[in-house]
């Protein structure tokens, strides 16, 4: 995919786990994958409320979940990238993280 | 500053959602916060494992992990702390369910609470109902009235109806872009 990762505004910048292997380095992706039950509006909303990003830009984020499947929301280290799939399973939105390529 | 947002619910929403919520409330389970942080972990540690063969929970706590192991951690890390912000979520809303002259009031700081719990009970809803693709969602638009589907689809679509009700008003009096429609997913 050509798609440019998008970073949320102000990560948090968090320590590594102890005793992790060098992979824990790699940065990584979090995914939110399309779902039949969530609602367009909900799920731009969630993008603009927790990563605050503008509105349009969310909802760009939001059609592209809808017509590919998934997309990427955000990159980063582990421990960042776990807060904001954290985040979106509070908000209940089908969301999975892996290293990015 | 802080904005209000007002609710046309009667008496009858407000009881349908307050009775939908403390089902949410029994299901994810969490034990009630405490002053002692340590009666809290040690409630937290005690808690009754998630059923994760019960399709509600195991929509409502997805797997973040393809890999076992890590997926495992994850679990460990973050499950005790989802089902309390689930849990207090739904306890915000109950609080607030009290409808006065057909109208429930919110406060502005408590709208993403609203959100997702409104959201939440929607995810259970269509779990329960089996609606994992858009095709068992269409498939349930338009049910006789003698299929026992037919009251929580109803449930179902006004919980949708109130929570674009909920995201519409989060976008407030701001000069963006509003999103283009409301039509499910």
């Amino acid at each position: 995919m050509t798609e440019i990762p998008l970073s949320p505004a102000g990560g948090t910048a968090l320590a590594d786990r102890p005793g992790e292997a060098p992979t824990a380095q790699r940065p990584w992706v979090c995914l939110v994958w399309d779902d039949p039950v969530n609602t367009m509006s909900y799920v731009t909303h969630v993008f603009a409320s927790h990563f605050g990003y503008p509105v349009a830009q969310a909802e760009q984020l939001m059609w592209r979940v809808h017509t590919r499947g998934k997309a990427i929301v955000a990159s980063g280290d582990r421990e960042t990238i776990e807060v904001h799939v954290t985040a979106m399973h509070a908000y209940g939105l089908w969301s999975t993280m892996e290293p990015g390529s | 500053m802080s904005r209000e947002v007002r609710l046309s619910l009667g008496s009858e929403e407000t009881a349908l959602l307050d009775w939908l919520a403390r089902r949410l409330l029994d299901l994810v389970d969490a034990p009630a916060p405490a002053d002692d942080p340590l009666a809290d972990w040690e409630a937290e540690r005690s808690a009754t494992p998630l059923d994760r063969d019960n399709p509600v929970l195991e929509r409502l706590f997805p797997p973040a992990y393809d890999d076992l192991a890590l997926e495992a951690e994850y679990r460990r890390l973050s499950e005790a702390g989802l089902r309390r912000g689930k849990a207090d979520d739904a306890r915000l809303m109950l609080a607030d369910l009290t409808s006065v002259d057909g109208q429930v009031v919110i406060a502005e700081d408590r709208l993403e609470a609203w959100l997702r719990t409104v959201n939440a009970l929607r995810l259970a809803l269509a779990a329960r109902l089996g609606l994992n693709t858009a095709r068992q969602v269409e498939a349930v638009e338009r049910l006789p009235r003698s299929d026992p589907r037919h009251d929580p689809v109803l449930v179902f679509h006004w919980l949708g109806q109130l929570l674009e009700t909920l995201v519409v008003a989060s976008w407030g009096n701001g000069d963006e872009a509003r999103p283009t429609s409301a039509e499910g997913r």
